[in-house]
């Protein structure tokens, strides 16, 4: 309820503090708590209650007349820029991230599985359990092949379906003072199963090791067991990247809505430091594989990221100061 | 979902039809109106009292405040006789428009 108080307050916090403002607030504050109380009662919990109550809210532009504050709402956002962000479009877009999450995690998961079978199959077989090595590769190519393809299905189904929000992550946007307070809602409320799945993702990885270790340690000659032990590691790596991925899109869906961190307005309207940037890493890559191919030291090799990463905020930096004495508008 | 655009225009009608039998408040008005509605038409808060406000102003309800046990003073909102003269002035109105619009609506 106190959140309830908080978006109320947040809502009302530039506009007169006349009788009619006052009214209008009171009011609206009631009808909220007796929304919000039927809803704790119904059995909806304290986020879910809160959510629904914000995002039924509606828009305070509707009592600007009533109240005489047109010319204070007005002004608030006299200057749009970039299309409006309605709540319908950010309903809509969360829930097909959530399915769009649910579908990558999948296509990820066969991908990081698909080489079990291959993996025990070339254990039988060099352990001599009567499957012959063609019989292993064929066999376990072909699943390889099949999961892999499923996958990039997935994949490229919904790259489709995502393709219509691109927008959001590339434009900068408007949205509504009471539609983003809903998104920060949820935002906020997600952070703990956010960090929760995150953490379950860490603990997962470093457990997958543990049964390969140990085997490695106790049956070192037990090639069979070392290569199903693989398997297990695969598996439940795969199992932590289903956490990582639904939770990480969620978030990333939050943050894209919110404009924050790497979709803030500012890096999407630098259009140099976009363009830089594409080509930046785009050279990088190139240097890396060249360089890795030809002399074949990947032991090194690598070298070239960390020091491309901070050359990167170097010129990013760069790039901005020229921006800021140029023509930049704020 | 109804689309709010469509259904502006009568949000007076609604509100003044769930007065017409006894005074009611805020959040009764929306429950009812989402459960008349079957929850096709959810009104938001906002929309409800812009709603309010306009037909205090034009005469077609008054408000007062009812007894509360809780220590919560309610807003209650009566229709006034002007309101019901209103509302039989919109439901004519909705009747030639629905039969109007009607004419032109094709069923597939």
């Amino acid at each position: 309820m106190e959140t309830i108080k908080l978006y109320l307050e947040n809502m009302f916090m530039n506009l007169p503090n006349s009788e009619k403002v006052e009214r209008a607030k009171a009011e609206l504050l009631a009808m909220m708590e007796d929304k919000y109380n039927e809803l704790k009662a119904e059995g909806k919990t304290e986020n879910e209650a809160v959510g629904i109550v914000i995002s039924e809210f509606g828009n305070l532009n509707e009592l600007a007349e009533d109240l005489g504050i047109k010319d204070t709402l007005d002004n608030a956002d006299s200057v749009p820029k970039g299309r409006i962000v309605t709540m319908e479009t950010v309903k809509s877009y969360l829930n097909v991230t959530a399915i769009s999450a649910r579908r990558i995690a999948i296509g990820v998961f066969l991908c990081i599985c698909s080489p079990i079978l291959i993996v025990v199959l070339s254990g039988m077989s060099e352990s001599n359990m009567g499957i012959s090595e063609n019989i292993a590769a064929g066999g376990g190519v072909g699943v390889l092949l099949v999961l892999v393809a499923v996958a990039v299905a997935l994949f490229v189904y919904n790259g489709m379906a995502l393709s219509k929000y691109e927008y959001l992550q590339r434009e900068s946007f408007q949205m509504e003072y009471s539609v983003k307070q809903y998104v920060m809602q949820l935002q906020d409320s997600h952070k703990s199963t956010f960090m929760l799945h995150i953490t379950i993702g860490v603990v997962l990885c470093i457990i997958a090791v543990v049964p390969l270790i140990i085997t490695a340690c106790i049956a070192e000659e037990n090639e069979l067991l070392i290569c199903v032990m693989v398997g297990v590691l695969l598996f439940i790596v795969a199992v932590a990247v289903l956490f990582f991925i639904t939770a990480g899109m969620e978030e990333g869906a939050y943050r894209i809505l919110l404009q924050q961190d790497e979709y803030a307005p500012a890096k999407k309207d630098n259009k140099v430091l976009q363009a830089v940037g594409a080509l930046y890493w785009t050279i990088v890559t190139t240097a890396y594989l060249l360089w890795s191919f030809i002399t074949f030291d990947w032991y090194i090799s690598w070298i070239i990221w960390p020091i491309a990463g901070v050359l990167y905020t170097v010129i990013e930096a760069a790039l901005k100061m020229k921006n800021n004495n140029g023509d930049y508008h704020a | 979902m109804i689309s709010s655009d469509v259904i502006r225009g009568y949000n007076d009608t609604i509100i003044l039809y769930l007065l017409l039998d006894a005074p009611s408040y805020g959040y009764e008005i929306s429950k009812k109106i989402r459960e008349l509605s079957q929850g096709r038409y959810v009104i938001k808060e906002t929309t409800l009292y812009s709603a309010f406000s306009r037909l205090e102003r034009n005469g077609y309800i008054t408000s007062f405040y009812g007894d509360e046990t809780g220590g919560k003073r309610r807003t209650y909102y009566r229709i006034t006789g002007e309101g019901e003269a209103y509302y039989r002035e919109k439901c004519d109105e909705w009747s030639l428009t629905k039969d109007v619009v009607e004419r032109f609506i094709r069923k597939f």
